[in-house]
């Protein structure tokens, strides 16, 4: 499982990394090593799967094939050295990495499919029976798979700042606290809802209160690094976040 | 309500319907976790108000930085007015936060003078870290300047205030590193006030260091005067005891205005000189010095001489050491006299002739020390 690095106050990561996001580094051609913008990459692929995987059972694929098909779409990403086609304007991972895997389903066609697989070593770790549970309901649905695409990509950021959330509690020993709390991250609660919880913690419901608000304001700047890891600029973090709102919205 | 266990199967949420997945969210719904996270709601810009906290009762914010936020608050076992400081991010402060604001209180409680706001306590209640401290009414320095220019000996007098507690500071080993209008307070006594220790190093310092440049303002009303000095703190550095503060001056700065307060202009011309030299040898020794040329119009008047004054704390014998120039900037004659604390029994000790400007004189007053 990928471990989430830490993030601090200003919604940075702090694993040495706060000055580039992921995909600004991918885009830095000539300016980061190859070895680095590889390694981007890589983090990339393993965090945004569940989307690729979402788009291929949206197309009609099945369990099997999509599972098959999105390890070889990663192993054809990675692989390849074409970072020299990507021009800077390409300011989100989400755009391109869309764009690339509907290229490599229409080339999939031309291709032998047991020759372009790759091989019997699984690259990613995808785990698709948790894939399923997510998209169960977007294959069922009559969505474009594109609209497929961007709401499991939404959910899988909001997950990975959920899970990076919980990790921040769970180092300062405060798990209780965290499982008291995080429901008010789906709910607004009323002064009976922050009693109760408060009751449970040892605090009032004032303190419950105030540690909620701080707790989703937490939240916010989680989701803002995660979109932030994908975006070039950080004047498009914004803009990202809205069109996330939008599409689950929907 | 409580974050629930993944449950295997997918579930509608009670909210809104939209579906739930299992393993996703701890459960939540995503449709409404992105409706609360990433819409701004008000609800998420004005925070529940928390009236009691321990023994404080708030009543106001009256301050907010970047890592910290200020209450004006009740006491309620001593039933007086304070102000209380917390960290910003509460339980998700980092560990560096939570020391740099050890480190603010602990360098203000280690200061006790008339112009440096005091600590009373230090604290953590429900996880929160806060410090109280005196709380004053009044307004800061910006906000009195931003109300029109201020007469320049009425600017001058509360820089010396503040010259005299930023002195205390060096002398205690602390350094305030972010001398700026904003945190300074003006009461309702006209009583000046230094706060905001959020800078200061920890342990003490050494070496040269850096301070973040703001603008104090000398402002003369336009009506009387010409001229509108700019001072910023610039570099504060290390001289083997002694804690030299560099200022750095407008160019803007008209020498000859030609009105009442020339005086004052030249003074505050050259002693920017003074203090920006570029060899630390050859800088102002200490705030004192600034504090006493800053209020030399009140030895002025305790001697009742003319020309410039500049009194050199500290002196070995405790007598004070003054210089007299008769001459405008660029040239004239200096007289170097000593005299005791309360300006009396006055001696000449050395005539001399210059024609460069005062921070030469300065090097003539170090070697008399």
């Amino acid at each position: 499982m990928q471990t989430h690095a830490r993030i601090d106050q200003n919604g940075c990561r702090t694993d040495g990394w706060f000055a580039a996001t992921h995909w600004s580094v991918v885009l830095a051609i000539g300016k980061a090593d190859a070895a680095r913008r590889a390694e981007a990459l890589d983090t990339l692929c393993r965090t945004y799967w569940p989307p690729v995987y979402a788009y291929l059972r949206r197309l009609g694929r099945d369990q099997a094939d999509a599972q098959d098909l999105a390890q070889a779409f990663f192993a054809h990403l990675l692989a390849r050295d074409s970072f020299a086609a990507l021009s800077p304007e390409k300011g989100k991972f989400r755009s391109y990495l869309l764009k690339s895997l509907q290229h490599f389903v229409t080339d999939q066609h031309d291709r032998e499919r047991s020759a372009k697989r790759g091989g019997k070593q699984a690259l990613l770790p995808l785990d698709s029976d948790l894939a399923e549970h997510q998209c169960a309901q977007e294959t069922a649905s009559d969505r474009p798979p594109e609209m497929t695409y961007d709401r499991s990509w939404a959910t899988t950021t909001l997950n990975r700042a959920f899970v990076a959330l919980q990790q921040e509690f769970e180092v300062r020993d405060k798990a209780l606290h965290f499982a008291a709390l995080g429901a008010f991250l789906a709910a607004e609660g009323n002064a009976q809802d922050y009693a109760a919880a408060g009751r449970a913690l040892g605090l009032s419901g004032e303190a419950v209160a105030v540690a909620v608000h701080r707790l989703r304001q937490r939240y916010r700047e989680c989701i803002r690094a995660e979109v932030a890891q994908t975006v070039r600029e950080p004047g498009d973090v914004a803009q990202e976040m809205c069109y996330l709102l939008q599409v689950l919205c929907q | 309500m409580s974050v629930s266990e993944p449950a295997g199967h997918p579930v509608a949420c009670p909210h809104c319907g939209a579906p739930v997945s299992a393993g996703l969210l701890a459960g939540l719904c995503p449709h409404c976790v992105a409706r609360l996270a990433l819409a701004a709601p008000a609800a998420w810009t004005d925070p529940p108000r928390v009236r009691y906290f321990g023994d404080y009762e708030l009543l106001e914010e009256i301050g907010r930085g970047s890592m910290g936020v200020v209450f004006k608050a009740r006491q309620v076992s001593l039933n007086r007015l304070v102000a209380v400081k917390m960290l910003l991010h509460g339980d998700f402060s980092t560990e560096e936060s939570v020391r740099r604001f050890h480190t603010e209180a602990e360098a203000a409680a280690s200061l006790q003078h008339p112009n440096i706001v005091a600590i009373h306590e230090i604290g953590v209640h429900e996880g929160r870290h806060y410090f109280s401290m005196d709380f004053i009414e009044g307004q800061t320095l910006s906000g009195l300047a931003d109300g029109g220019p201020l007469p320049a000996r009425q600017a001058a007098r509360y820089l010396q205030a503040i010259a005299e507690a930023v002195h205390h500071a060096h002398q205690h080993g602390v350094l305030h590193r972010d001398l700026k209008p904003a945190n300074i307070i003006i009461d309702t006594r006209n009583q000046r006030k230094l706060f905001d220790w959020a800078s200061v190093t920890p342990n003490g310092f050494s070496g040269s260091i850096a301070l973040s440049p703001d603008r104090t303002r000398l402002l003369c009303n336009p009506q009387n005067g010409a001229w509108a000095p700019t001072m910023d703190v610039f570099i504060c550095d290390l001289d083997g005891q002694n804690v030299q503060v560099v200022w750095e001056d407008d160019d803007r700065l008209d020498r000859n205005a030609g009105t009442a307060d020339e005086s004052l202009v030249w003074l505050s011309t050259n002693r920017v000189a003074w203090c920006r030299h570029a060899r630390p040898g050859n800088r102002v020794p200490d705030m004192a010095i600034v504090a006493c040329e800053l209020g030399q119009t009140n030895l002025q008047a305790l001697t009742g001489w003319h020309g410039f004054n500049y009194p050199l704390a500290a002196s070995p014998d405790g007598r004070r050491l003054l210089f007299v120039t008769e001459d405008t900037p660029g040239g004239g004659n200096l007289e170097l006299w000593t005299m005791a604390a309360d300006g009396t029994d006055r001696r000449q000790v050395a005539d001399h002739k210059f024609s460069c400007d005062l921070w030469m004189t300065a090097r003539w007053v170090r070697r008399l020390r």
